[in-house]
């Protein structure tokens, strides 16, 4: 084009970038071997498998399935295992999110492998040529595949999304603005797997003989009757069908509501005395998170799990909470909170499987109401022992300065065993200087 | 000592009688170089031109030791850079990461070894292969 000529109007519209099979994706991307095999992602303890490579699924791997039960099944198609590996994905996911602030604008982060984020005809005359330079991007600099999908408001973005990321003949990239056949696009989307609709909307919209995304957009002629059935978020999902946006890009999410570190014990747990361990090493953890968001926290509570299936009659879940005077983020004294909770809610002969602890009432640092003759005010003096602690651990590795309260300190023997099963884990390529993918000369 | 004694300032007497020195370093006056503090000189501002797109890899093996790439060596690989003639890249043939030296030939492309006795792999249109990333700097520890 001739610099001569006037541009059209600019164009903005919103794009919804998903990463394809992150986790399986984040590991293939340095083990080549790994390239067209199954992959099926194992959850933190290895129970179940939480996510599939594209063969996998093809293979029949279920969403879900108990690792234990499906051995044989995994044996028998060839599937490769891996324990899930969150620093990994953690810091490819940065990565990508790091990509897209330097191409896109107003970048949202809606989850570790997915985005929003604006798009606009002022740097590429074709929106669809945008959405393919992102996914090449994303693919070149990273290894990891990614399916963009284009429209004038987010649920459409994502419709787009999820239709091109399914439909080989898209190569990733779909552009739904001034799209000529868009109604025989929707026409073919159910209408459970729009943005928004769950499934009591499903079952009532299914009633009224709305199946698909076309049908939905086309109830916008009667904004009664959408108000009255699916209220006002209904009706902005009803808007957006239509290309009329309504939710626009966060970027900035709030600071988070609550903070839960919860796992899985590695064998279950009897003795209150290793609960405890349990719980002060998910307090330090969630201490941290706490820290990291320059916050305090004012409730403190713990939830242990008994086994489901030992005693179907009685309750399983034991939740204790205690709401502290003065927020704080001090480790030591969480803890203290922490084992005590975890002492209320234990009953003797129990076999606990999983324990959570969660940190709620959570404030930014800076806007503490201070009581200074509180004796569990979070001091100057703490904060600063907490960030050197934090620095220590950042720097030579998790947990490298522990509380002893979390036993952490043993040897590998003594340790309980409470701590997680990972027996497929791969390398923490990208955050251990230890751990660095290989590559021979030859 | 002239030098040291204009920075400290001249040595008076206090009204205690103690030796004093006037030019206060800590108490007293801002330092001199404050308005002219620059970021002291980070490694990775010059080798990480991407950081998105940068990822650390260890290398095994002599065989690209005229590139300066010895065993147990820390390559500083770029993804985001296209590689030309001559360039060192990480690559991946038959699915396993190798280093070698791309090289091309009219509209052939190879990857050849700097040790002889591995053979240049020729490029075809249906060769399993990747390019992962382009070999920028390497980290090379001597024995201390």
């Amino acid at each position: 084009m001739s610099f001569l000529t006037m541009k059209t109007p600019e164009t903005t519209a919103y794009a919804m970038i998903d990463c394809n099979n992150f986790y399986a994706s984040c590991e293939r991307a340095f083990d080549p071997v790994l390239i067209g095999k199954p992959i099926a992602i194992l959850s933190n303890n290895d129970g179940c498998v939480i996510a599939r490579s594209e063969e996998a699924k093809q293979a029949g791997v279920p969403m879900g399935a108990p690792e234990f039960k499906y051995r044989r099944f995994f044996k028998e198609h060839q599937i490769v295992l891996r324990s899930s590996n969150y620093p990994l994905y953690g810091d490819m996911s940065n990565r990508v999110m790091d990509i897209l602030r330097d191409i896109t604008h107003n970048v949202e982060v809606y989850s570790i492998d997915e985005a929003f984020a604006e798009v606009s005809t002022n740097i590429f005359d074709d929106l669809s040529e945008y959405a393919r330079f992102i996914k090449n991007t994303i693919f070149r600099w990273t290894g990891l595949p990614v399916s963009v999908g284009v429209a004038t408001s987010k649920t459409l973005a994502k419709v787009a999304n999820q239709i091109c990321k399914r439909n080989p003949i898209y190569d990733g990239v779909l552009n739904l603005v001034n799209h000529p056949d868009i109604d025989s696009l929707l026409k073919d989307f159910p209408v459970q797997k729009i943005w928004g609709i769950g499934n009591a909307h499903t079952v009532r919209l299914n009633r009224y003989n709305i199946n698909t995304a076309l049908d939905l957009k086309r109830t916008l002629g009667n904004k009664k009757w959408v108000r009255k059935h699916m209220a006002v978020t209904g009706l902005r999902t009803v808007l957006e069908l239509n290309g009329i946006s309504c939710i626009h890009i966060s970027e900035v999410k709030d600071a988070r509501k609550g903070i839960v570190t919860s796992r899985m014990f590695g064998k279950p747990l009897y003795d209150l005395g290793d609960i405890q361990e349990a719980v002060a090493t998910f307090v330090s953890r969630a201490a941290e998170k706490l820290r990291a968001q320059h916050s305090v926290a004012s409730v403190i509570s713990v939830t242990l799990i008994a086994d489901k299936y030992e005693n179907l009659k009685s309750r399983y879940k034991f939740n204790k909470g205690y709401a502290l005077k003065v927020p704080t983020a001090h480790t030591p004294l969480l803890i203290q909170f922490g084992k005590a909770l975890a002492a209320r809610a234990y009953t003797h002969n129990t076999k606990y499987k999983k324990a959570a602890v969660m940190l709620t009432g959570i404030v930014p640092g800076n806007e503490v109401q201070m009581d200074l003759f509180d004796p569990h005010l979070y001091t100057q003096q703490q904060s600063r022992l907490m960030n050197c602690i934090d620095h220590i651990n950042s720097r030579y590795g998790r947990n490298k300065a522990a509380f002893a309260a979390t036993g952490l300190h043993k040897e590998e023997d003594h340790r309980n065993d409470w701590t997680m099963n990972q027996n497929h884990l791969s390398k923490r390529y990208t955050t251990r200087w230890d751990e660095l993918m290989v590559a021979k000369t030859k | 000592m002239e030098g040291i004694k204009a920075y400290l300032g001249s040595p008076t007497v206090s009204r205690t009688g103690e030796l004093e020195l006037s030019g206060k370093i800590e108490t007293g006056f801002p330092s001199p170089a404050a308005d002219h503090l620059e970021k002291a000189l980070s490694l990775e501002d010059l080798v990480v031109y991407r950081p998105s797109a940068t990822f650390y890899v260890r290398a095994e093996g002599n065989a690209m030791q005229r590139a300066g790439i010895h065993d147990k060596d820390i390559l500083i690989v770029d993804r985001s850079i296209h590689p030309k003639n001559g360039s060192i890249v990480i690559t991946s043939v038959n699915q396993e990461p190798v280093i070698r030296r791309f090289v091309r030939r009219g509209v052939r492309v190879f990857l050849v070894s700097d040790d002889a006795r591995h053979e240049p792999i020729a490029i075809y249109d249906d060769t399993d292969w990747i390019i992962w990333g382009v070999v920028t700097h390497v980290i090379h520890r001597y024995q201390l």
